[in-house]
């Protein structure tokens, strides 16, 4: 047994080498279906991080009056934390809304002066609301309006929905893209592969007829086709683990750029938090699908 | 041994390839089927591998009924049988030890075994001094030597000769069937498909005659009478 599994690698070994540039294009061909495929994994990942990026930002601002009693903003505050869907409920001063205000644009000189020739503090104190669940966005947004309190001077309802609709939009279409272009390459890769196999066969016919004529069981004759078959796989794979890195590495910077104040490190997310789940899950699929394919051309050609 | 009983094998509407074909062969028998090109020789020697499935009738092959062979049983088939053919099929890349040692190996045959007895159905053969030559480095009549040394291998009962001699000179030839009927003396059934008359006369044994796919004469000490 272990002596036909040695062989079988040896006839595997050989076909590959006999044909090998064909090996080579099928093995590039699968680089690229397994390149698109992650390519796609990225774009949803990017996506989904921008979504939780909006959804940390939005929040509800309800401006006091500037002459606001501390025991009546306490109440407003805890009523608010009665309301259904609050996540959090910050109380900023005047005195910290300033502070902020002055952290924030430390770099600008002209506002600071501008602030300072004012000579008194124009912010309002505020009170910061996060909604617990963004889809029930509109309820907290009726409850907030419901409130009647004099010291509430306006309200901020910002509507976010709007931008989460038109980001999911785009991921989604994005996606659909990246799913159309994915499909293609894997097709194009199995006919390849299919290809590959039955060149591999016809290259090999006399051997084939010899053995089938010695009493070689089918199984041996057809096993060193499906063996090549998983060999172009994990070359392909091998190839994408390596070539992804350098990839992810050039991404990074700009997509840190783009988040900031936000962790989204595609280099850890594909190689370090979910290398077997995303390489190794992908390996089985195309090992799978490609060994399917080999078996599907040498029933059929191998009939010498 | 091998029978044939009302064996029956259409290509189309027009051929047909074996026609009520009844046949009986003794084990350790050295029988020449003979005929003219495409009278159905070749259908019938494929019909007993397995590669060609027949339309009625039944074979028999040591006791095993073949007509509705398993493809997984085919394998089994054929390492009971040696075929030889004209053109010898030997792989051009491999010495004749390997092309012979290629048909163990490929049926799991160790690496200790194939060291006995590849070199053991060489001497048989004769080709032990011509073992790690390539099948263009020698003659015709060597390269179907390591033919039948490959069939040998797997220690047949039933050696197919179809057409073996077909290449080669007379020399060769006469070689080729001295060969045969050696290996017929051990006690394998031999089966030569022929159309050489001079062949089928001086060996003076059964000849069975095949024309339009039906046998017409099957003698014990026969002669080629087409």
């Amino acid at each position: 047994m272990f002596l036909s599994f040695l062989r079988i690698l040896k006839f595997s070994a050989q076909d590959i080498a006999r044909n090998i540039w064909l090996s080579l294009v099928t093995i590039i061909i699968l680089i690229l279906a397994i390149f698109t495929v992650n390519i796609l994994l990225v774009v949803k990942v990017v996506g989904n991080t921008a979504v939780d990026a909006i959804k940390e930002k939005i929040d509800i601002n309800l401006f006091l009056k500037t002459n606001a009693d501390e025991k009546e903003i306490e109440i407003l505050v805890s009523q608010i934390k009665e309301l259904p869907n609050v996540k959090e409920v910050n109380y900023i001063s005047k005195a910290e809304a300033l502070e902020n205000f002055k952290l924030k644009h430390q770099d600008n000189p002209e506002i600071l002066q501008s602030l300072s020739e004012l000579g008194q503090n124009p912010l309002t104190p505020t009170i910061v609301i996060k909604p617990a669940n963004i889809d029930n966005f509109k309820d907290l947004e009726n409850h907030l309006n419901s409130i009647n309190n004099t010291i509430i001077e306006s309200r901020n309802f910002t509507n976010y929905q709007i931008m989460l609709d038109k980001i999911n939009q785009i991921t989604a279409k994005v996606n659909d893209a990246g799913m159309f272009l994915s499909s293609i390459f894997v097709f194009i890769s199995l006919l390849v592969v299919y290809n590959s196999v039955r060149v591999a066969i016809f290259t090999h016919k006399m051997e084939i007829a010899i053995m089938k004529l010695v009493g070689a069981s089918n199984s041996f004759i057809q096993m060193p086709y499906l063996f090549s078959s998983l060999v172009y796989t994990f070359f392909g794979m091998a190839f994408v683990v390596i070539i992804f890195y350098p990839f992810l590495s050039l991404l990074q910077p700009y997509l840190e750029a783009f988040f900031v104040g936000y962790k989204v490190n595609l280099l850890n997310y594909f190689y370090f938090d979910h290398f077997v789940t995303i390489f190794g899950v992908q390996f089985l699929l195309a090992a799978f699908i490609n060994g399917v394919t080999s078996l599907l051309a040498v029933r059929k050609y191998s009939k010498v | 041994m091998i029978q044939f009983r009302n064996v029956i094998k259409i290509y189309s509407k027009n051929v047909t390839a074996l026609n009520r074909i009844n046949l009986h062969i003794k084990p350790g028998e050295f029988a020449s089927i003979v005929g003219q090109s495409g009278t159905g020789k070749t259908t019938l020697v494929k019909s007993m591998i397995g590669e060609e499935k027949i339309d009625r009738g039944k074979i028999i092959i040591g006791g095993w009924d073949v007509t509705d062979i398993k493809q997984n049983e085919i394998p089994i088939l054929r390492r009971q049988i040696g075929v030889i053919f004209q053109d010898f099929k030997l792989l051009p890349k491999k010495t004749l030890f390997e092309n012979v040692a290629f048909a163990m190996q490929v049926c799991g045959g160790s690496t200790k075994k194939i060291k006995t007895i590849v070199p053991h159905v060489m001497k048989i053969v004769g080709l032990q001094n011509k073992m790690d030559r390539y099948p263009q480095e020698v003659s015709g009549g060597e390269n179907q030597r390591a033919a039948i040394a490959r069939a040998l291998v797997h220690r047949p009962k039933i050696l197919l000769a179809d057409e073996p001699t077909g290449n080669l000179d007379s020399l060769n030839a006469n070689e080729i069937i001295e060969l045969l009927l050696r290996i017929n003396k051990f006690g394998t059934t031999v089966i030569l498909v022929t159309h050489n008359r001079e062949i089928v006369n001086r060996l003076k044994r059964r000849v069975i005659t095949i024309d339009n796919g039906s046998i017409i004469s099957d003698q014990e000490v026969g002669r080629y009478i087409l």
